[in-house]
């Protein structure tokens, strides 16, 4: 049934903290690698190991040059909020934890942040319900968005339909792959009760991903997200995710900010350019390459 | 977004069969009547246009098989396309399935009604089947595009009426082309009507591109929510080579070369127009043949060619306006989730 169900109480999902994240890749390898053997697997790739590798990973980890907006200097008033992680400033300050900087200088030092980017597990998740066949759902008692490899016909509607890039093609099983939640682990009472987390988290060397029940305010999880200003990505879009992201904490030079609140401005709008970024034409396919040639003469 | 031409075959080729089945069932449905702005031409009764009517609606029916055939290849798992039909609770494609596989059982009593040389009620009703579920279909393919809140582009209101408007006009291109080659005369009501839904379809194209080319897309720090702090720009993508994301949601070949094939679609759309306005204007283009059911019209023999020539290049070049429009609808949109690596 691609039909949502009734909202949950229970809201399983991830935290990530971008303040403490060092872009190390570790959750998305141990994705890979538990989700390889796991019931969503195989993740099988093509050419793993040549030239043009391709295959599905359920976690990408982007990494991004902040430059702090124009004016918009910051106290560093959430320096001291009550997080339990230490050492996050020493692992991600890309301005060196200067203890004393210029403002003048400190507005032009860009911030480097790693992004783990992975399904949300919406409430209202649009690929669910432009799934034509039932194969994407969405659990009504954790709220986890599974694909039925066994049903989907891998027409990628749902890919098209999320604005987060959580779904991918196998190009070996050729259905449709997303993030589990690592359901098939979460619940195994044959492993130890504190390896029933998602593989990234059990994986992440700095502890910056956290697994929990957001639909419960009393839950570890739900507290982090209030002490830390945490968001959910694009709420404007209506999709409202599950998973919540920490804000990088405010240099010791005032670098950065808690938590405003994300909207939607001029400033962070792109337009359509005329000089788009070159690209290879040797890469496109054959009737393309042609088409390329006879339009640019 | 990446333009597959299997969903561009699909969608082109469909919505033409779905217009032209949607104008044989018009014109079984409207019988003997005065058709402006000549009074002299009359539609002939359904009982003597049957045969030709089962003709064009098979043709109809080719098309639209063709189309959803090509759709198929689109799949990863085409042999589990049966279970597409299941969801139409919830999914426009699911509804696009259903509505199709209708679509196709109306039409094909129809064609059989046709065949047998009724033309009572029943076959009034499956005319009347065959063009509401036409229609129906052509409104779920596009709604499947504008159900889908990353692409703006095709969120806009001009999406759906130019799904309508591409499968009038190639419907009513190929509708006049095969009145003038199997009963020898274009009904003036159908060149009309093409000459306005060509124009239309260029009119609501040239305003969609206007307003796709204003559409301001989320960027890097607005889908990271790395916007309050400030500007974020992609130093290091999570991998080195080209992975679905990328290939699917990241074509950009459509862009570089927007304004030629954007010419290349209105003219072939005004030209159709023109040729359109020759055939209402030259009735030598469709003299007829002494057996034709409609009236005759003298015009020599050279002229009738030309006529006939132009009325089938007007049928082609609707379909090739059609083609580059989807293939540019596809390319051209934009997916927000490539505000991660574009940054």
């Amino acid at each position: 049934m691609t039909s949502l169900p009734p909202p949950t109480s229970r809201k399983l999902g991830l935290v990530i903290d971008l303040d403490t994240c060092v872009g190390c890749h570790a959750c998305a390898v141990a994705c890979k690698q538990w989700n390889d053997g796991g019931a969503a697997g195989p993740l099988a790739d093509i050419d793993p190991q040549g030239a043009e590798p391709d295959g599905v990973w359920f976690n990408r980890v982007h990494s991004y040059t902040v430059d702090r907006a124009a004016g918009s200097l910051h106290s560093g008033s959430t320096c001291s909020s009550g997080a339990s992680h230490d050492g996050g400033h020493a692992s991600i300050n890309a301005t060196g934890g200067a203890a004393a900087v210029n403002p003048q200088t400190a507005s032009r030092t860009p911030m480097t942040v790693h992004f783990p980017r992975s399904c949300l597990h919406c409430e209202t998740p649009a690929c669910v319900t432009v799934c034509p066949t039932g194969a994407s759902y969405k659990r009504a008692d954790d709220g986890i968005v599974l694909v039925d490899a066994e049903k989907c016909i891998g027409c990628q509607l749902c890919a098209w339909a999320c604005p987060y890039g959580a779904r991918e093609v196998g190009p070996v099983l050729r259905t449709m792959q997303k993030c589990t939640l690592c359901v098939d682990r979460i619940y195994d009472e044959r492993l130890p009760v504190r390896e029933r987390e998602p593989a990234c988290v059990q994986a992440c060397p700095t502890r910056a991903r956290h697994f929990g029940d957001l639909g419960d305010p009393a839950s570890a999880v739900s507290q982090l997200v209030a002490e830390r200003g945490g968001y959910a990505l694009a709420p404007e879009l209506g999709y409202a995710p599950v998973n919540r992201y920490l804000p990088p904490r405010a240099r010791r030079d005032g670098t950065g900010s808690g938590a405003a609140v994300p909207r939607l401005d001029a400033a962070s709008t792109t337009r359509p350019t005329q000089d788009e970024p070159p690209y290879d034409i040797s890469s496109l396919p054959p009737i393309l390459r042609w088409l390329e040639r006879a339009l640019t003469r | 977004m990446r333009p597959a031409f299997s969903v561009i075959f699909f969608s082109v080729l469909s919505g033409a069969g779905y217009g032209l089945l949607a104008c044989a069932a018009l014109a079984a449905l409207i019988g003997p009547q005065c058709v402006p702005p000549d009074c002299s031409r009359t539609v002939p009764p359904l009982d003597v246009q049957a045969p030709f009517l089962a003709a064009v609606v098979l043709v109809a029916l080719a098309l639209v098989i063709a189309g959803l055939g090509a759709s198929t290849t689109h799949l990863g798992r085409p042999e589990r396309a049966w279970r597409a039909f299941s969801q139409w609770r919830s999914s426009w494609l699911s509804r696009e399935g259903v509505s199709a596989v209708a679509s196709l059982v109306a039409a094909t009593a129809f064609v059989a009604l046709l065949w047998i040389g009724g033309t009572g009620l029943a076959t009034q009703l499956a005319a009347v089947a065959s063009a509401l579920l036409a229609a129906v279909t052509v409104f779920c393919t596009a709604r499947i595009y504008t159900s889908l809140p990353p692409i703006p582009a095709w969120r806009g209101p001009l999406v759906l009426p130019g799904f309508f408007l591409f499968a009038a006009t190639t419907g009513l291109a190929l509708w006049v082309a095969s009145t003038r080659i199997l009963i020898g005369s274009a009904p003036p009501f159908a060149s009309m009507s093409l000459l306005v839904f060509a124009l239309a379809a260029a009119a609501i194209k040239w305003r969609y591109w206007r307003e796709v080319d204003a559409i301001a897309m989320p960027g890097t720090a607005r889908m990271t929510g790395l916007d309050q702090i400030g500007e974020a720009r992609s130093f290091e993508a999570p991998h080195t080579e080209a992975n679905y994301l990328t290939r699917e949601m990241g074509f950009r070949f459509a862009r570089r070369h927007a304004r030629v094939l954007r010419a290349a679609v209105l003219a072939a759309l005004v030209a159709v127009a023109a040729i359109a306005v020759l055939a209402l204007l030259q009735p030598g283009f469709s003299p007829v043949a002494p057996d034709s059911p409609f009236p005759a019209t003298r015009g020599d023999d050279a002229l009738a060619a030309v006529g006939a020539a132009l009325l089938v290049i007007a049928a082609l070049l609707s379909l090739m306006a059609a083609g580059v429009e989807r293939w540019l609808f596809f390319a051209e949109a934009r997916h927000m989730v490539m505000a991660y690596y574009e940054g």
